[in-house]
């Protein structure tokens, strides 16, 4: 006990992180599907790709409200300046997360409207996925903040790093949204999304090293950063490229239906490693570290009660949402 | 120019605005979907497992929205107020935490169960599925009371280095006002959505389609009604005696009382409040009556408006009119609810062709009153943000652009527009199929 309470600020950033890291793994999917399925052959597997992610994503999308609260509690200062720099993107984040939503809840009403409906629920989802790529991207930049507070304009957030960035994870959650779709399909869907992957694998395998570079061409610091912590970036980045590799060279002899996921999954967990080596101990930019401007302990300490009762009680009723809707779909779900 | 304060102000009260039509809706109407469902497995009568289908598609969709624009809220608050989420982080940041933690994952999840799981779990587990949905949104409604109260009648905390600092988080958690708060808006919740579900088999029987089911829906909801609404107006009188007691300003300007006039206070009915002459235009009022409702006593005295500096006041006409409307509305409901235990008595629920239009007309006003009373208790707060500790204006956005704040006003009310309009057609899409459910 008294362990976790002396180094609250590195366990509080750990809990963001995993919930960070948990929202992508889940809602990571549901948004890719969302992206993937406009990409497939048959028009009607939009329906069902949709139908499959139905009941999990008021759950999933849970998870970033809870990287922000928590953020907030257990950064204060951080929260401020992070909502102060993103105002627009967050603005815009806000609508699509709302249209996305409202695709969920009205796309089956009629038919007449599904294709608008879906063409606004791809949208969305891009939207979605470009902007939490655009503040992964900003995060690595680092921002222009100083005495604490946050110099640029509102459209400081929109540079070319992030923009590819934004790029990547639009082709990463749809990679991820294929992993979900042979999980949950069979025959011809299944077999129309292995390919799209090794497709999507091919797009993606071919920005990364644009986004490696632009990232060190725009931010000459970051340079400095990686050859500092050599020993920790190169293997992350190395291990991107190879799983990446081996999705497009093997996605099409794995054995398993889960096997595409769990190297996205992979891939993903690598990226956020990399983030995070790159980054610590910073919070927001290079300039506000995790150890700094935390908000005082007797507060910390009381919602750290609630984390450590509460996350694995929510670990046990999202496994029994899933058990429940596990395997195959072979219908469209309604209520 | 508006200053960002303004703009600020508009915008968060835009977007909450839109949000609480939902929760106010959904924590009554999953209470009502879980006891139909009760009675069903109790009774085994099939007409209560056609209300639970046909109540969940539209909680469905009412649920999906209020989650969404539930997102936007919780970047709102920095978003619009920064300095405000600093300041008071320590103490908002772990209450919201503990709304997500215990509340949101809660109804999230078992939202799942409760609208697609009837065949694919036993219908213990799926009542127990609905059961946890109308819990999980009882507790969201706690943390953010608790949230809302710390800010009207903040306790247990500590205010140093511009920053507060929480010291007794029982007290934080149970601040003066929150019993009353929380009480008074699960109430109102539980009015509105009986409200919404009588007037709607009340449409039902107008129309003469699934008579069955609709009948047995209206007599249930008249009575939750009835009962809830007479509650509701006893908490509300509470929740009028704890604001005098501990926000007596907000209560001067709710009653537009600026200076006293002779020994009681009055009770004004109509006015119209001038801010500037510190009086009201056209005013009706009854004597002593102030004093009778308000202290429980003839001779029993309110603050002034008079007596607190002119920057500490707030706009007394939104207060004055907000109140006015919320109270309005609840004289009606309570007209609607006497009525309708009157119509169900006589037997007459089939042919009553006034009652039926009286209902579905009145089936807003719930919704309409809690949006108001919301408006008095946040407006009549105002200059403070937090009560006696922060002033709005301190608790802006640093540096906040207008232009990006009138960019988010219009485009956020315009999806709020949109998603409104395809609300109304997909629920009259839903009414039009029925309330029986095929299969």
């Amino acid at each position: 006990m008294d362990f976790i309470f002396q180094n609250l600020s590195v366990i509080i950033s750990i809990v963001i992180g995993v919930s960070l890291l948990v929202y992508v793994f889940l809602d990571g999917v549901a948004i890719g599907s969302g992206i993937a399925s406009f990409f497939m052959k048959n028009k009607e597997n939009r329906g069902m790709t949709m139908s499959s992610v139905l009941p999990f994503w008021d759950s999933n999308g849970t998870w970033i409200i809870l990287a922000a609260v928590l953020l907030w509690a257990g950064f204060p200062k951080a929260y401020e300046i992070v909502t102060s720099i993103f105002y627009l993107p967050a603005v815009l984040l806000l609508i699509a997360i709302c249209v996305r939503g409202m695709a969920f809840e009205f796309r089956n009403k009629k038919e007449t409207h599904m294709h608008k409906w879906d063409v606004a629920y791809f949208v969305a989802c891009s939207v979605i996925a470009f902007i939490e790529g655009a503040a992964a991207g900003n995060y690595l930049m680092g921002f222009d903040i100083s005495v604490g507070e946050y110099n640029g304009g509102i459209f400081a957030w929109f540079n070319i790093p992030a923009i590819i960035a934004g790029i990547v994870v639009v082709v990463g959650y749809a990679i991820l949204g294929y992993g979900w779709i042979v999980i949950k399909f069979e025959n011809d869907i299944k077999k129309n999304a292995i390919e799209l992957t090794i497709s999507f694998a091919k797009i993606l395998l071919s920005l990364l090293p644009v986004l490696l570079i632009c990232t060190a061409y725009f931010i000459p610091s970051v340079v400095q950063i990686w050859k500092d912590r050599i020993l920790l970036i190169a293997p992350s980045i190395i291990m991107i490229f190879a799983s990446v590799i081996y999705l497009i060279l093997k996605a099409k002899k794995f054995k398993s239906d889960m096997s595409i996921l769990y190297v996205s999954y992979l891939i993903v967990a690598l990226s956020a490693a990399t983030l995070i080596f790159t980054n610590f101990p910073y919070i927001v930019g290079r300039s506000i570290s995790i150890f700094e401007y935390a908000s005082n302990d007797y507060g910390r300490r009381f919602f750290m009660y609630g984390i450590m009762i509460f996350i694995p009680l929510i670990s046990i009723y999202m496994c029994k949402n899933i058990l429940v809707f596990r395997g195959k779909l072979k219908e469209k779900i309604s209520y | 120019m508006i200053s960002a304060l303004i703009l600020a102000r508009i915008h968060f009260a835009v977007t909450i605005t839109f949000h609480i039509i939902f929760p106010a809706i959904n924590i009554g109407l999953s209470l009502l979907i879980f006891i139909w469902e009760a009675m069903y497995l109790r009774t085994g009568d099939k007409r209560y497992y056609h209300m639970v289908r046909f109540w969940s598609k539209i909680f469905a969709m009412l649920f999906g929205m209020g989650v969404v624009t539930g997102t936007m809220m919780s970047f709102m608050f920095g978003l619009s107020f920064g300095r405000f989420s600093y300041i008071v982080g320590n103490v908002l940041g772990p209450l919201l935490s503990f709304e997500v933690l215990t509340a949101f994952f809660l109804e999230a999840s078992f939202l799942g169960v409760m609208l697609f799981g009837w065949n694919k779990v036993g219908k213990k587990f799926h009542l127990f599925a609905t059961g946890m949905v109308f819990f999980g949104t009882c507790l969201s409604a706690f943390w953010i009371i608790a949230a809302n109260s710390f800010m009207q009648t903040p306790a247990g905390h500590e205010f140093a280095n511009g920053m507060i600092y929480a010291r007794d988080w029982v007290s934080i958690i149970f601040s003066p006002s929150m019993p009353y708060r929380l009480s008074h808006m699960l109430c109102g919740s539980f009015v509105s959505a009986s409200l919404i579900t009588l007037g709607i088999s009340c449409w039902f029987l107008m129309k003469k389609k699934d008579i069955d089911v609709a009948k047995l829906c209206a007599k249930f909801s008249g009575i939750f009604l009835f009962i809830t609404i007479t509650l509701q107006i006893f908490l509300g009188d509470l929740h009028g005696l704890n604001t005098k007691d501990h926000q007596p300003v907000k209560l001067s300007a709710i009653e537009g009382h600026w200076e006293d006039e002779g020994e009681s206070a009055p009770l004004v009915l109509f006015g119209i409040p001038n801010m500037q002459e510190e009086r009201n235009d056209y005013e009706v009022k009854i004597p002593k009556l102030g004093s009778i409702i308000l202290t429980h006593s003839m001779n029993g005295k309110i603050t002034t408006l008079k007596s607190i500096p002119k920057d500490e006041r707030p706009y007394v006409p939104i207060v004055f009119f907000s109140f006015r409307i919320m109270f309005g509305c609840g004289v009606v409901i309570f007209a609607l609810a006497t009525y309708s235990l009157y119509i169900i008595r006589k037997k007459k629920l089939e042919t009553a062709k006034f009652f039926h239009k009286f209902a579905l007309w009145s089936s807003p006003l719930g919704v309409i009153a809690v949006i108001s009373g919301w408006y008095v208790t946040e407006c009549g707060r105002q200059p403070w943000l937090i009560q006696g500790l922060i002033k709005s204006h301190e608790g802006v956005t640093m540096n906040l652009n207008p232009y990006a704040v009138i960019f988010a006003i219009g485009i956020m009310s315009l999806i709020y527009i949109v998603i409104s309009f395809f609300l109304c057609k997909y629920i009259k899409s839903t009414l039009n199929k029925g309330m029986f459910h095929v299969n």
